[in-house]
């Protein structure tokens, strides 16, 4: 921390409060989704464990709403209170975007509300409680793409911000881009979520029809988690790339200075996430009868997950930013010169293809033992739920970690060329304190997750 | 433990045999690299012990299945952070020096990264490798285009820079005409004219 | 198209056994095998720097390349094993 600066400031308390903020949305906007999926499949196959996923997951999103609304307030009252001259801006040139964001979320929190308590009165009527969650979600959606236009103005706003209207602010470069990667990203966290949710549920559960069920529950999230994740990387890459269209220094920030090794953090957890997804691929595929056979090809998929990942890995230079000089000998820090494309973006294209091709494939190869062979709901080893402990941690991290990328990104602006970040915390953290402060973040959401997950699951039933 | 073996096999590979390899064979990894490497086979040999090892037994209570649990996201976790602070950082950015001439002042917002330049324009060793290399500038523009000075150049190169875009380079730079004060902009090109 | 009419006959001929694997085993091993040669092309320097057809510093064709050869190798076997279904239901 550079001197005169304190350890608790305003901009960490913004830092953190918005962070859970989107942590919290990103759940109570991801999972609706395939709530209303699984509540549909459950009337389409009268499989009455969807029913229960259904319902179950949905009691969480209830209570979990409250708090996502509540650390929104937070980031607001510290925006108005700590940053005026943009609050002041913000504010005034996205009146109406705001003024529809507050009707859209009281019609939505009735929605969900109605959606939630009507579960049982309209059972026999399930084709409207479903439109209501269809509703509900559409919503959602409309919500937060409302959102991303204010904060994609912030870092790629039209040219002449100045005399922009709303809708030109609204439908700025990076807009799609960031709904897009959004949109997805949500529903891998709500899988995630879920699965997180089943595994602790699997390993307290008594019954072995409980567990038979959660296990079933944890397959369902981790294959939506795991789904949604591998469209992740191209999203990120279509984002990323109408920031590069809109100004290429931003993107030579990201990429090759300060932000670069973030870059190849954000390697290690995706990665990892990929690699953890196939390992529970693994255990799995043991209590398929039949399925022993498969082995072989996932091991394989490992195999080349792992050099995919390792090529994802190599950075060009080990120097921390453009501007920084090597403490020894350049030829330590520096990528070998017959190895150089390892470093460009091609390689990297073709290693993170790798990894998700061959990932949709595992995936495929266990819906076939699944569809030749007799499954043992419940008899899965406990290994794999610790699996699901881990993979949500990740996905967690690695959403509290992209966060200060994309928002220091902008440098010493808040509104990037336009209005300059004035405050003594305008500085790009350095890498291992942005990755503290996610930790941190990330640890908090759990706590606060796992209490809501103990009010609306242990202290009804006792 | 053939797991084991390999993977001391592996990391004393990548270890020795670099030693051995002479600069000219643009194969030899750095001392950076080769850490990267040895942390990323421990982590594969790490997986693959995992891939072998046999079905876990319940566990005895549910007091220690959650704390299994909890003591894994902590640790997955806690390895990222730890990871993370292991890299490479750079220092904090101080403040833009004010500097006492415009050369100075030029140079300051040349290297700042509010402004953006060295981001894709190298000098002498420091910066990017987007746009052209600045570092003899004022001497190689001098004679670029024809009646036209090496500071007109310099000035049309920052206010309008699709003008004219040097072969094998793209037309990505972004004006600066609105970026800069006027102040600036001489400042800048006082530093720019200083690269001879 | 290769891999997607690839796909359409191992999709027809394995039928009834679900031939979606078969479709992505094909991409797999065909994008593998590229990816390989890729990195063997460029390690000994003797790729065309673009590669034909592209732009300079272009990345977006290697992110979308094998992904869309991975899903319609998949959707052709999927289509080969229905064409094969209604086939074999005219038999």
């Amino acid at each position: 921390m550079p001197p005169n600066v304190p350890l608790i400031n305003d901009r960490l308390v913004l830092w953190v409060a918005s962070e859970l903020h989107l942590l919290f949305a990103a759940f109570v906007l991801g999972a609706p989704i395939f709530i209303v999926v699984c509540e549909y499949l459950g009337l389409k196959t009268r499989d009455q464990r969807y029913e229960r996923l259904a319902k179950e997951t949905m009691k969480i999103v209830a209570i979990a709403y409250s708090l996502t609304a509540l650390f929104g307030g937070a980031m607001t009252f510290v925006l108005v209170g700590k940053y005026q001259e943009f609050s002041n801006f913000i504010f005034q040139r996205f009146y109406p975007v705001f003024g529809l964001y507050a009707l859209l979320l009281l019609v939505e929190s009735s929605l969900m509300y109605v959606y939630w308590y009507t579960w049982d009165a309209l059972a026999g009527r399930k084709g409207l409680h479903i439109s209501i969650g269809v509703l509900l979600n559409i919503l959602g959606t409309l919500v937060m793409v409302l959102m991303n236009g204010v904060g994609s103005f912030m870092l790629t706003p039209p040219e002449n911000p100045a005399a922009a209207s709303v809708w030109q602010s609204l439908n700025n470069a990076t807009w799609t881009g960031l709904n897009l990667h959004r949109f997805v990203a949500n529903i891998s966290f709500g899988g995630f979520m879920v699965a997180l949710f089943a595994s602790v549920m699997f390993l307290t559960s008594k019954k072995e029809e409980d567990r038979a069920f959660y296990d079933w529950m944890g397959y369902i999230g981790n294959f939506i988690g795991v789904a949604a994740l591998v469209v992740l990387p191209v999203a990120g890459y279509v984002y990323t790339k109408e920031i590069f269209a809109y100004d290429a220094t931003i993107s030579t920030l990201l990429m090759a200075d300060k932000l670069a090794w973030f870059f190849v953090i954000q390697g290690v957890l995706v990665g990892l996430l990929f690699l953890g997804a196939v390992y529970y691929m693994w255990l799995s595929i043991r209590r398929i009868e039949g399925g022993a056979r498969f082995r072989t090809y996932i091991r394989g998929a490992i195999w080349v997950s792992l050099v995919g990942l390792a090529v994802w890995l190599i950075p060009q230079t080990f120097l921390p930013s453009l501007t920084a000089d090597p403490t020894g000998p350049i030829s330590e820090v520096t990528i070998p010169e017959k190895t150089i494309f390892l470093g460009l973006m091609p390689a990297k294209g073709l290693a993170v293809s790798a990894m998700v091709v061959v990932t949709a494939f595992v995936y495929l190869l266990y819906r076939q033992a699944i569809a030749t062979g007799k499954m043992a709901w419940g008899r899965i080893d406990v290994k794999a739920q610790l699996v699901l402990t881990f993979l949500p941690a990740v996905a967690v991290f690695t959403m509290a970690f992209m966060g200060p990328i994309r928002e220091m990104a902008r440098g010493q602006w808040h509104i990037f060329q336009f209005m300059a970040d004035k405050t003594p915390y305008s500085f790009i953290t350095p890498l291992g304190y942005a990755a503290i402060v996610a930790g941190i973040i990330t640890i908090v959401f759990f706590l606060l997750m796992g209490a809501i997950f103990w009010l609306g699951f242990k202290v009804g039933q006792h | 433990m053939r797991i084991f073996i390999t993977v001391i096999a592996v990391i004393a590979a990548i270890w020795v045999v670099p030693v051995f390899l002479s600069d000219d064979t643009g194969l030899k990894f750095g001392v950076s690299y080769r850490v990267l490497f040895t942390l990323f086979v421990m982590f594969a040999g790490f997986l693959f012990y995992l891939l072998g090892a046999p079905e876990s037994k319940p566990f005895k209570s549910t007091a220690r299945a959650v704390g299994s649990a909890g003591l894994v996201f902590v640790a997955s976790i806690g390895a990222i952070v730890l990871l993370a602070n292991l890299s490479p950082q750079f220092a904090f950015e101080g403040q833009a020096s004010t500097g006492a001439s415009s050369e100075d002042r030029g140079k300051a917002a040349f290297f700042d990264p509010g402004v953006g330049c060295f981001l894709c324009h190298v000098v002498e060793t420091s910066g990017g490798t987007r746009g052209p290399d600045l570092t003899h500038v004022a001497t190689v523009v001098e004679t670029r285009r024809q009646g036209m000075s090496a500071r007109d150049y310099l000035k049309e190169s920052l206010v309008n820079p699709g003008a004219y875009v040097v072969p094998t380079f793209d037309n990505i730079m972004p004006p600066f005409g609105d970026r800069l004060s006027p102040e600036q902009l001489e400042d800048t090109l006082a530093y720019l004219m200083s690269l001879r | 198209m290769g891999l997607f009419v690839g796909g359409l006959l191992t999709g027809r001929r394995v039928w009834p056994r679900p031939p979606l694997l078969n479709g992505a085993l094909l991409a797999v091993v065909y994008n593998l095998t590229v990816v390989v040669a890729f990195f063997i092309g460029s390690f000994l320097e003797i790729l065309h720097e673009p590669l034909p057809g592209l732009p300079q510093g272009d990345s977006t064709f290697f992110f979308a390349w094998p992904l869309a050869q991975f899903v319609l190798a998949t959707a052709g076997a999927a289509i080969g094993g229905r064409m094969s279904v209604k086939r074999k239901m005219e038999e």
